[in-house]
């Protein structure tokens, strides 16, 4: 199941509409060659100034994590200096080595978080899409509700719950909120429809499993694709959470890269040897990420293919 | 100018106590002074080189180990990250607190009264002036550390090729800002910190009260008429391009002090160490001079500039440890050398100034800082409060100064902000 | 459990599996919605109930306080507020800026890179999407070190040619945050809308070329409204995002004073509950806006969905 998911049909009401296998550029050729020149320079000329704006200042960032704090401020932007090694070496031993610490809570809060968002959304989402009961609509529509109320809006209100049971300054205050994501459920239900044809299901009944059994033994593993998608749309969601750990952690030891960054950056005015360490921290924070999206590329186009339906 | 009020602390929080019903944050039962507090302790403070100060009491004794972190300063979130771990439970035992942020810290019960915990001798002595910042409803929240006076630093230099001596009196400072643009159109006397407005400090100076108790209701008077004449002064000089707006402790901040672009600074005594880290590379040793403020109407009239007290937080399990670290901390002279050049302090506790001196960049200046130090303190206003709330007030004059017309405008905006604020907390107010 | 051995005939329409009704779906649903209940709905409740509180002190405030029930008091304060208001006006202009740019940038790069005469498409795709890896506080440091005179290259390359820009101005400090969060998302809703292009069946191009029309024509008067369902998505989503605006102001407020403590609502509620230690009219602030919100996203979202069935 590779890169025919991005052209599949987006759903089935589109079935009768939507070509498949359309090689993506290969057309009818225009029939004006100068014309067809100048529109190509256009083109990629605007794909290009495009491409550069969103990739320079990830540059800068680069060539900024070279430099220290003199170099910083007044040097060319876009030349190496000399202190990537050094201040790499200064974050990393930075208050007893707390950035490493930062990045294993982060991959801590956003690993589980998305594996157990993923796999509780998947069985939603299963539920929503095979099985059928009282109250689906009404169930599936708070559902809805959920995606619709913005993250930041309840981020306060489970503040002031998990004070009120002592629960803040913790993991878990962090944790129980990133482990349910309606949106995901929804994913998982409009993946649900599309990998898994009734046909499989019934034929795994009659061979006598049950509704469990199946799930378990012949659902997920076809959905394996789907469940890495919704793992890693979450993922990226936590990783890039600011305002609920923020808000709930206090105890440093226990902040993801996003809030530890942010202290030292809160810290840059009065000292600003702080401002080296910020640049070297976001360049750490960044590489994984931009190492994973361009690994599991396809699974990001599935992701949003299936996301774009509605 | 305002009435001469006894200090706050002694006939109106009487009386007001009395008619308060509920019971303060209770302090919690201590043991008896027999037993020696043993334990470890956290402490939390954004001063420089307080770590230094906790590594010399853990070497000093065996009994009581401190852990200290670095938080950030209070405009940078500091006080909201404390308010935060106290509330949840995982606040410091000892922690450095402002004096303007006392109140507020007490009132909501997040730092408890040191009456049972530390020596009535100590206390005692304090000026008047000082125990009033940190007494409240007749109990004492913190012990004050410092006692900084409101000072101002100049480029002695640059006042000399301008033609003008420092100035004594306001009109005298107007003076000389014009002749040391004058003299160099790309230089500035000072600036005026947009983000941290000094605009408190110099109401004081000019005999403003901000916050008065009458009876048991507070009387906020923020755009009363010394502190309006302060802000329309300095109105004036940004009008007339003769002081620079910025926001204070940014690059632009440095890189102007470096450059000569700004040759002043409006500060306290406190500003000393930072003014050298900041200039020293530039050349600048020995060209800065260190002034009391001028005054109004040639009588000598001070302020206290920030200043900060240490205090025992609720989250503390072992308030007897903390009070032997806190006793530490802001009476004794080791505490002082070991903190050494990284912080100028005018201390509070009597006798540590000597020791302060000693270890303070006094070198990198022209003349005797702690001369002025000494100076400026003795004639600071009396009378000045803090408002149980000033958090209220100095978050709305925050953003006032950037969204108003004007630093007058701005000081309305914010009284308005502050009797709003702390109506909404059930206070009554009067204005 | 008994498993039932479904043998009636099988039909060709989808149908949920029989004999797997509530019972099972109960078992796949709890996990999900136990946590929904705990991270979303618990939450709401319990600040609802905390925002018809308030704590009062009396006399100088100095001798503790006490609890009482003020109903809608708190919201009457807080939609009182001039300070909540300016920031809700200032969330609704930046809402205004800020969808119709990214969704234009957007739309544009994909039909773009549909063209004919695109090259080297799967490159574009990556670079354009790489901001999207970025977490966003990252993204807005890396801005916020972009707009700092004296570090920017930017604002050098401007200043020497003769151009004096303070990005960080009161003035020019809301489109500078849009430009943020376009840079983060462009990508992103490229991708959805250039994978929803895929799916333009190619008779109605063919039909629209026989007819004369030129690429420019095609892309807008044809492709544009077949991916109208995709571009609602798209809307929906930003709109609600653009409502979460916290960690690029937040962000910012570091480097500038034109960024106020409370500059957007959130950052209200944010302060409400954190400087000023008022949490019940955190509370109500945060159920203001989650009503708000969800209230807009709904709107929005039934505008859109008119084409489409689920």
């Amino acid at each position: 199941m590779s890169a025919t998911v991005a052209a599949t049909p987006r759903s089935h009401t589109d079935a009768s509409a939507a070509r498949a296998s359309r090689p993506a550029g290969r057309r009818h050729q225009a029939r004006r060659p100068r014309r067809r020149v100048g529109a190509a320079l256009g083109t990629n000329g605007i794909l290009v100034v495009g491409a550069a704006y969103m990739v320079l200042p990830l540059l800068w960032l680069v060539f900024a994590t070279t430099k220290d704090a003199s170099t910083l401020y007044g040097a060319d932007a876009f030349t190496p200096g000399g202190s990537f090694v050094a201040n790499l070496q200064r974050l990393l031993a930075e208050d007893g080595g707390i950035f490493l610490r930062w990045l294993g809570n982060s991959i801590l809060y956003a690993g589980a978080g998305a594996l157990v968002a993923a796999f509780v959304s998947l069985m939603a989402g299963y539920a929503f899409d095979k099985l059928a009961f009282r109250g689906k609509g009404f169930l599936y529509g708070t559902v809805l509700v959920g995606v619709l109320v913005p993250n930041t809006a309840t981020v306060i209100p489970l503040y002031l719950l998990a004070a009120s049971v002592g629960l803040t300054n913790t993991m878990w205050a962090v944790l129980i909120p990133a482990f349910c994501n309606p949106f995901s459920v929804y994913l998982a239900r409009v993946f649900t429809s599309g990998y898994l044809p009734d046909a499989v299901l019934e034929a795994g009944r009659v061979d006598g499993a049950g509704p469990v059994r199946s799930f378990l033994s012949i659902g997920l593993p076809m959905l394996v694709p789907g469940f890495v998608t919704i793992a890693l749309f979450q993922f990226v969601a936590i990783w890039n959470n600011f305002m609920l750990p923020l808000i709930m952690l206090q105890d440093r030891s226990l902040f993801p890269t996003s809030v530890g960054i942010f202290l030292w950056q809160s810290q840059v005015q009065q000292n600003p040897e702080y401002s080296p360490l910020v640049i070297a921290g976001s360049f750490l924070s960044v590489v994984p990420l931009v190492v994973a999206f361009v690994l599991l590329q396809r699974f990001w186009r599935a992701g949003l293919a299936a996301g774009s339906v509605k | 100018m305002s009435l001469r009020r006894a200090p706050l602390t002694a006939a109106a929080f009487l009386a007001a106590g009395a008619l308060l019903a509920g019971c303060t944050s209770g302090s919690a039962a201590t043991p008896a002074a027999s037993e020696e507090p043993t334990g470890e302790i956290t402490f939390w403070s954004s001063l420089s080189g307080m770590a230094d100060v906790a590594a010399a009491f853990n070497e000093s004794q065996d009994a009581v180990t401190v852990d200290f972190e670095e938080i950030p300063n209070g405009a940078n979130g500091g006080y909201t990250k404390l308010s935060a771990a106290i509330d949840s439970g995982t606040g410091p035992d000892v922690v450095g607190i402002e004096y303007y942020r006392l109140p507020g810290f007490a009132a909501s019960g997040q730092v408890v009264p040191l009456d049972d915990l530390v020596p009535a001798e100590t206390l005692g002595e304090y000026s008047d002036q000082v125990r009033g910042l940190v007494t409240f409803a007749d109990q004492t929240y913190g012990l004050p550390y410092d006692a900084p006076p409101l000072v101002m630093w100049y480029r002695q230099d640059v006042l000399d090729a301008a033609g003008v001596e420092v100035p004594t009196t306001w009109d005298e400072f107007e003076a000389a800002a014009r002749a040391v643009r004058k003299a160099d159109p790309d230089a500035y006397l000072t600036s005026f910190f947009t983000n941290e407005p000094p605009l408190a400090p110099l109401a004081w100076q000019a005999g403003a009260s901000w916050f008065g108790v009458e009876g048991d209701r507070w009387k906020v008077s923020i755009d009363d008429d010394a502190s309006t004449k302060v802000a329309d002064y300095w109105q004036r000089l940004v009008d007339e391009d003769l002081v620079k707006e910025q926001v204070g402790f940014s690059d632009e901040w440095n890189a102007d002090l470096n450059n000569g672009v700004v040759n002043g600074w409006v500060g306290g005594s406190w500003s000393a160490s930072g003014l050298m880290t900041r200039t020293e590379a530039a050349g600048q040793q020995g060209k800065w001079v260190a002034a009391v403020p001028p005054s109004w109407d040639g009588e000598p009239s001070g302020a206290l500039s920030g200043g900060t007290s240490f205090a025992v937080t609720k989250s503390s399990e072992n308030q007897a440890a903390a009070a032997k670290f806190l006793e530490f901390l802001t009476t004794d002279p080791a505490a002082v050398e070991a903190r050494g050049d990284v912080g100028t302090a005018y201390l509070a506790y009597p006798g540590l100034n000597e020791v302060a001196e000693k270890v303070a960049p006094t070198d990198y200046y022209a003349n005797d800082i702690y001369q002025v130090f000494d100076e400026a303190s003795a004639h600071v206003a009396p009378g000045w409060a803090w408002g149980p709330d000033y958090d209220i007030s100095n978050t709305a004059m925050v953003d006032a100064v950037s969204g108003a017309p004007t630093l007058g405008a701005a000081l309305e905006a914010t009284q308005a902000a502050t009797v709003d604020g702390l109506e909404q907390l059930g206070l009554d107010v009067s204005e | 459990m008994t498993v039932r051995v479904d043998d009636s005939p099988q039909r060709l329409r989808r149908r949920p599996i029989r004999g797997t009704g509530g019972r099972t779906a109960a078992i796949f649903l709890t996990p999900f919605f136990l946590l929904f209940i705990v991270a979303m709905i618990g939450p709401v409740v319990y600040a609802i109930g905390l925002s018809l509180f308030a704590e009062r002190r009396s006399g100088l405030g100095f001798g503790g306080a006490e609890k009482v029930f003020v109903g809608l008091g708190n919201y009457a304060d807080v939609l009182a507020s001039e300070t909540f208001l300016a920031g809700f006006g200032r969330l609704a202009l930046y809402c205004v800026l800020y969808v119709p740019t990214l969704l234009c940038v957007a739309l544009a790069l994909a039909l773009l890179l549909d063209a004919t005469v695109a090259k080297a498409r799967r490159l574009f795709q990556v670079l354009l999407f790489l901001p999207h890896a970025v977490p966003g506080v990252i993204a807005a440091l890396i801005w916020a070190y972009l707009y700092t005179p004296g570090v920017s290259p930017i604002v050098s390359a401007l200043a020497s040619g003769g151009i004096q820009v303070d990005f960080l101005s009161v003035h020019l400090v809301l489109p500078s945050m849009v430009n943020v969060a376009v840079w983060e998302w462009a990508g992103y809703n490229v991708i959805i809308l250039f994978t929803a292009l895929q799916a333009v069946p190619r008779e109605v191009l063919e039909a629209a070329r026989v007819d004369g029309a030129g690429e420019i024509r095609a892309a807008l008067a044809i492709k544009a409204p077949l991916i109208g369902p995709a571009l609602g998505v798209a809307l929906l989503f930003t709109i609600i995002g653009s409502l979460q605006l916290f960690t690029e102001p937040k962000i910012l407020s570091t480097a500038t004073t034109a960024v106020t403590s409370t500059w957007v609502p959130n950052m209200w509620a944010y302060d409400a509950a954190f400087n000023r230690n008022n949490l019940p009219q955190a509370a109500a602030a945060s159920i203001i806006l989650a009503l708000l919100a969800g209230a807009l996203s709904w709107v929005v979202s039934h505008l859109t969905s008119k084409g489409s069935s689920r």
